[in-house]
């Protein structure tokens, strides 16, 4: 998941950026030293993104051309590897299976993000921090702790989740059953982040001038209408980033059926989701040039559809 | 903040303010910079690191180890050995210090003097040959004190690349007083094994003969040798035997997927809580345990303390006394290290020496012995266990220890774990049958050896 806080200026307004003034020599020189500061500050950052994850990028492609074999070394092998990730039904199933996960677990949290932000953002909840902290903290819990810790609650016959779906006349609940698993998968992540991507959305609907939502109380519109049809309207920009954050980041999940293999290793397989497919191939059966090709062909995937996303947000008017 | 032209005099105090951000900036960035760079862990680096007694001027050694107790017998090493300093590390456990080493060793720097490896691990690292061979520093010579079984594994034609430790024999670990409440005879066959798992069930569904995890791959193999019926062989070289699809090897799948299939065993995850639920509750009558078994086993369970009692395996052939292993490591000398002699020694004295093996079979290591003075050791036989009662579990570990196939481990181990998890999950899970996933793991396990550029033999 990002961790970068953006805030969006919610598109109409009444807001307005001033241009620098038009005076070319003074401008041009005020223009270099006011650069000088920023380029100082983002240098640290852009010497770790190059560090971490440009060198590695360019290694990974390099890493992908050739194949190492126990018995004959490393030879330069082109787009073979690519050729075995294309044809590898295990790599797709993992794709499918975190679109399909996608597709379920980002709106879900989402809208409930959205309802949590908007119903503390209009003040009809008592102690409204007191429930905003308590829903962020979920995200404070490391993802490999949180997978530790459902690992236990869900545990089939034993767990206290599994006794209670007894208690409830629901029979014996295996979590982890093969209709389960991505249930579960979903329901461990929106617990996850629905708290973080609250947060946002309650920062941004807090920016939404006071006058526009008192003109329309002053109209007579109720408080879902309020919500549904003006504010949400006028957080759109950070609820299409959102969108687009959180589904890169169910394309790339791997720690939660990572540390659930585990607990229970019958119900994650080799390529469960396609990060895991990179792991168990790279580290897992030593073959790290073939799992670097595949890790480049998830990077592709998730590229094409970043793209789209960028796509989309400029369409709808967000980058002027 | 918007900026408006200026004209003289507030000139010289933009200035001046310019400079101070500047500076601030650059503070600011270096602070961030030298943050960072203390936030990054140091890579492969472990986390603990013991050394006790070392005396001045001595020979330092790095030995990474993770089993319990390993930290006393290396206490006791430093003290009667002034001139070597062995400092433990715990750089993970199994497969996590072995993705560790093997990195190290690519990597050409990290690597430690000395590290634990289980036996089905040595070849993938002797094919790479990261190992010292011991037969040149005298080792050899702890030959005869050390099971058969353990000294297959770590020795190649003449050489020696580790020195045993323990071992994991595996024997029916059964539950007294359940078999005698329902008429039950300890069974010596794998035929009368079913014939009382068939009576058992029949007389209450409720109750199992034993536990069978699919999905458990050292638990699996080690049932196999002493069915005989050990899918690989490899003595080295560039030519791997899998053999999935065999004879022996369909039985042994075929006979369990019987047990399955008829719900006479349960398909728990070995070591889970449901497990040892089913193991207190009776709803296992019997554990094929190995030799390290029991130690953990009374931790884990309250009602059926004292009832548990251990005789031999049940066999394929009547008379036999065939057993397998599950477990047990070895100790070997990593190439590259500067002083191969002290850790020969070092490696030596851990698992060949009495002194060494008091700590070890202690308390707190509770480790098995390859150590054939201990296992013959009297003492050592007629030692009891809360959970074993009156009962003496050694007396049969000991003879399970010295009759065994020498499992010839393919150099391919981590990757056949990896792969083997996925393959047999649907055993576990109902939708598949045992003999069906040894099909598909012979083809793909054939097909990863062959990948890697092995000649694959198929029988």
């Amino acid at each position: 998941m990002a961790d970068q806080l953006v805030q969006a200026a919610p598109t109409g307004s009444s807001l307005r950026i001033r241009r620098p003034s038009s005076r070319p020599g003074r401008t041009a020189r005020r223009g270099r030293v006011r650069q000088w500061p920023g380029a100082v500050f983002i240098a640290p950052h852009m010497l770790m993104l190059g560090l971490f994850m440009l060198v590695p990028t360019v290694y990974a492609i390099y890493t992908s051309l050739y194949t190492t074999k126990l018995i004959g070394g490393t030879s330069f092998s082109g787009g073979a590897n690519y050729v075995a990730v294309l044809q590898s039904s295990q790599f797709w199933d993992g794709v499918g299976r975190v679109l399909l996960f996608g597709v379920i677990q980002v709106p879900l949290t989402i809208a409930l993000a959205f309802f949590f932000a908007a119903i503390f953002d209009a003040g009809i909840v008592r102690f409204s921090r007191f429930f905003r902290t308590v829903f962020f903290i979920p995200f404070a819990v490391p993802g490999v702790v949180a997978a530790v810790m459902w690992s236990f609650l869900l545990l089939p016959g034993f767990g206290p989740y599994a006794t209670f779906a007894q208690a409830l006349g629901l029979g014996k609940l295996n979590f982890f059953s093969s209709q389960l698993i991505l249930p579960t998968l979903i329901l461990i992540v929106i617990w996850e982040f629905t708290g973080y991507n609250m947060t946002i959305l309650y920062t941004s609907l807090k920016s939404i001038p006071r006058e526009v939502t008192e003109a329309a109380i002053v109209e007579g519109a109720s408080l879902w209408r309020i919500i549904l049809r003006i504010k949400l309207p006028m957080v759109m920009p950070t609820v299409v980033m959102l969108v687009f954050l959180n589904t890169v980041g169910a394309l790339q999940l791997f720690t939660e059926p990572s540390i659930l293999a585990a607990f229970q290793p019958q119900a994650i397989s080799f390529g469960f989701t396609p990060s895991l497919f990179v792991y168990n191939t790279a580290v897992g059966s030593g073959e790290y040039n073939l799992g670097a090709a595949a890790a480049v062909v998830l990077a592709l995937i998730i590229g094409v559809i970043s793209v789209a996303g960028f796509a989309v947000r400029r369409r709808n008017g967000e980058f002027k | 903040m918007t900026h408006h032209s200026t004209v003289g005099g507030t000139e010289k105090v933009r200035a001046r303010r310019r400079g101070s951000r500047k500076l601030l900036a650059v503070a600011i960035a270096a602070i961030a910079v030298a943050a960072l760079g203390a936030c990054s862990t140091g890579g492969a680096a472990p986390a603990k690191t013991v050394a006790h007694g070392c005396g001045h001027g001595a020979t330092n050694l790095t030995f990474w180890g993770w089993p319990a107790g390993y930290n006393l017998v290396v206490n006791e090493f430093n003290k009667t050995h002034p001139d070597i300093c062995v400092k433990l590390e715990n750089a993970g456990a199994s497969t996590a210090e072995y993705v560790k080493l093997s990195d190290a060793l690519k990597a050409g720097s990290g690597t430690p003097d000395v590290a634990t490896i289980e036996y089905f691990e040595l070849p993938s690292f002797e094919i790479t040959h990261s190992l010292v061979d011991l037969s040149k520093y005298g080792v050899s010579s702890a030959k005869n004190n050390e099971a058969p079984v353990a000294w297959s594994q770590v020795t190649q034609g003449a050489a020696q690349y580790a020195m045993p430790v323990d071992l994991g024999p595996l024997a029916l670990f059964y539950n007294a007083k359940e078999f005698s409440d329902n008429g039950l005879t300890v069974p010596t066959t794998w035929s009368a094994f079913a014939t009382d798992a068939a009576a058992l069930h029949a007389k209450d569904p409720k109750l199992g003969m034993t536990n069978f995890d699919p999905e458990s791959t050292q638990d699996v193999l080690a049932l196999m040798q002493e069915y005989n019926a050990f899918p690989f062989t490899y003595t080295g070289g560039t030519k791997i035997g899998i053999n999935f699809t065999g004879t022996a090897e369909m039985a042994f799948a075929n006979y369990w997927q019987g047990l399955i299939s008829k719900q006479l065993v349960t398909t728990a995850g070995d070591f889970s809580p449901e497990q040892w639920a089913n193991l207190d509750s009776g709803a296992n009558a019997a554990r094929l345990s190995p030799a390290w078994g029991p130690v953990g086993m009374q931790l884990s369970i309250k009602n059926t303390i004292g009832d548990w009692a251990t005789a031999q395996m049940p066999q394929a052939k009547s008379g036999g006394k065939l057993s397998g292993n599950w477990g047990g490591s070895s100790l070997a000398v990593v190439a590259g290290t500067k002083h191969a002699k002290q850790a020969a020694e070092f490696v030596k004295w851990f698992g060949g020496s009495a002194d060494a093996w008091k700590i070890l079979s202690g308390p707190v290591a509770g480790a098995f012995p390859a150590y054939v003075p201990l296992l013959n050791d009297s003492t050592f036989q007629a030692r009891t266990l809360k959970i074993t009662g009156t009962t003496t579990p050694n007396t049969v570990f000991a003879q399970a220890a010295q009759h065994m196939v020498d499992p010839q481990w393919p150099p391919i181990m981590t990757a056949a774990a990896t792969q083997w998890t996925s393959t047999f999950a649907g055993v576990t899970k109902g939708t598949e049958t045992l003999p069906q996933a040894f099909t598909t793991y012979q083809a793909q396990l054939v097909a990863y050896a062959k990948s890697q550029g092995f000649t694959v033999t198929t029988n």
